[in-house]
């Protein structure tokens, strides 16, 4: 074989090793991605306020398969954006709210009252309520949670 | 390669993109994105009626058609051949028709109607009837005036089909009522029937302010239009757009969020609207007779609210320069409401109706916690938000 072919296969074959070896790589990473995507996706409001509008939304609290948490009522199925401090812990298996005093106060299947408001319809300014919204993962519409009032 | 794709693959991709482009089109119109019909749409009730009968939808859009042209005979009839004419109807199944009786002649009598309605030529079934309706109009006015005489309640409606007047009676009340027929020496003529019911039609119930909706208050009954006007309530523009009453569905009608709004508002089939609202958890309600804008309404004023949640509570004007963070844009014009020893607004009562007296000062927006103190928005906003007027008269 003419020697300049040689060096060509040869370089052809590391080129494709390292192609072929940062797939395999790449497919490993995106398949932890996907793992980390069911993790439940957790909005919180950017700020603290003690100002809050007070509708009264009830409903159950439902992790969807897409790792969102929402409450249904009639035809929409609402994202909860949570006030400012909450956040979520996982407690024997079980997918707690907890609110900014480190108090459970609903899991995930509990029907809870959230007092607060809809984000009004195309809502093009979440981003001014939540720092992790919009989301491609957990779209709207939305509910600003003022507070929960009640779960059972 | 290039060119073997701009000669196969682009035509194909084209042929693709324009089926696909046709078929979205058709289901935009018709359809939502689940396939069923958005109903909004005429055509939902072209295929709710093609369901029940067993049709296709074409054929339901030309039934409906005839349907427009039967009224319009309907009313030609009664007024040129009132002596003869009993009345039509219309049948849908087992095959479509439109049924019109006459006391004598009828197939004559209809003749020339038919050539001026040619598209019912095909659908008209005439038959013989004893009575006309002209003859059972004046029947059913005649047994009514003396059965209100006698004061027994009861409701009335001309069976066309059957040809007869009928007079519905409770059940528990039927043998009061012949005997008060004999009594009185009343007789009733041979086309009027005694029909017991359960119970008689009750009156439509009202709509108003101050009513627990789906997840808020309603606030005040508003109307839009002059000549031919709608009806309605209104509630916070934050309450989602599907709100419901008594299990009864409020269709949404417009909204306003952002600047100086909060506001939406439904109309309610079934109800009458009246300008009331409800002020106390017993159910008592108040007329709404006068509106203050937010011009005129002054810190330090004593104002009240009704509400699902807290129901009525009352405190004083602080700020009527208030901007709430929750609002888009806020502009400086909600009012806020303080209490030293009631916390005013919780959730739910969103919505609700502030008021003074006969007098609409606003509705809830928000709340400040904690603490009591209450925001809403004044009431001209509602009128130059949605373009309603809040009624101050039924």
């Amino acid at each position: 074989m003419n020697p300049k072919l040689k060096v060509l296969a040869v370089g052809i074959g590391i080129i494709m090793l390292i192609v072929i070896g940062g797939y395999l790589k790449e497919t490993q990473q995106n398949n932890k991605s996907i793992n980390n995507s069911l993790s439940p996706f957790f909005p919180v409001q950017s700020k603290p306020s003690e100002f809050s509008m007070t509708a009264l939304l009830k409903g159950e609290l439902v992790l969807d398969e897409n790792g969102c948490i929402r409450v249904k009522h009639g035809n929409d199925n609402y994202l909860l954006v949570w006030p400012y401090g909450f956040s979520l812990r996982t407690e024997g298996g079980a997918i707690q709210i907890v609110d900014s005093t480190g108090k459970p106060v609903a899991r995930v299947g509990d029907i809870i009252e959230a007092g607060g408001g809809e984000c009004v319809k195309p809502c093009r300014n979440i981003a001014k309520y939540s720092a992790q919204l919009p989301s491609e993962r957990c779209s709207g519409p939305y509910w600003i949670v003022g507070q929960v009032i009640k779960r059972d | 390669m290039r060119s073997s794709w701009m000669k196969f693959g682009l035509p194909v991709l084209l042929a693709v993109l324009l089926v696909g482009s046709v078929f979205g089109g058709m289901n935009t119109q018709g359809n939502n994105s689940s396939g069923t019909p958005d109903k909004k749409d005429p055509i939902y009730d072209a295929q709710a009626y093609a369901s029940d009968t067993g049709v296709n939808i074409n054929e339901a859009l030309l039934r409906f058609q005839l349907q427009n042209i039967a009224g319009e005979l309907d009313a030609e009839l009664t007024a040129k051949e009132a002596k003869t004419f009993a009345g039509l109807w219309i049948e849908h199944t087992p095959e479509f028709r439109v049924v019109v009786q006459f006391t004598r002649n009828g197939e004559e009598t209809i003749k020339p109607y038919l050539k001026r309605y040619p598209e019912l030529a095909s659908v008209v079934e005439v038959r013989t009837a004893r009575t006309s309706l002209a003859d059972l109009q004046r029947a059913q006015a005649s047994v009514l005036s003396s059965v209100r005489a006698l004061g027994m309640p009861v409701d009335s409606g001309i069976n066309v089909r059957e040809n007869r007047v009928e007079l519905y009676v409770a059940k528990a009340g039927v043998n009061q009522f012949k005997d008060a027929l004999q009594r009185k020496g009343l007789s009733l003529p041979d086309s009027v029937m005694v029909v017991p019911v359960e119970k008689l039609a009750e009156p439509a119930a009202s709509i108003y302010g101050g009513l627990p909706l789906s997840t808020c208050t309603s606030g005040f009954s508003v109307k839009k239009g002059w000549i031919f006007t709608t009806k309605g309530i209104t509630t916070a523009a934050h309450c989602p757009n599907s709100q419901s009453y008594s299990g009864n569905d409020l269709p949404f009608q417009s909204e306003r969020i952002g600047g100086s709004y909060d506001i939406q508002w439904h109309t309610a089939p079934g109800y009458t609207v009246t300008n009331k609202i409800q002020w106390w958890s017993d159910g008592s309600t108040r007329d709404i007779t006068a509106k203050k804008s937010r011009n005129n309404q002054v810190i330090g004023e004593y104002v009240c609210k009704y509400g699902m949640t807290t129901h009525y509570t009352c405190g004083t004007i602080v700020d009527k320069n208030f901007a709430p963070n929750y609002i888009e844009d806020p502009s400086p014009t909600f009012i806020r409401v303080s209490s030293t020893t009631t916390d005013l607004v919780e959730p739910g009562d969103s919505g609700g109706p502030w008021f003074l007296l006969n007098t609409a000062y606003g509705t809830t927006s928000g709340h400040i916690e904690p603490g009591n103190d209450a925001i809403y928005m004044a009431v001209n906003y509602i009128e130059s938000g949605l373009g309603v007027s809040v009624m101050t008269s039924p």
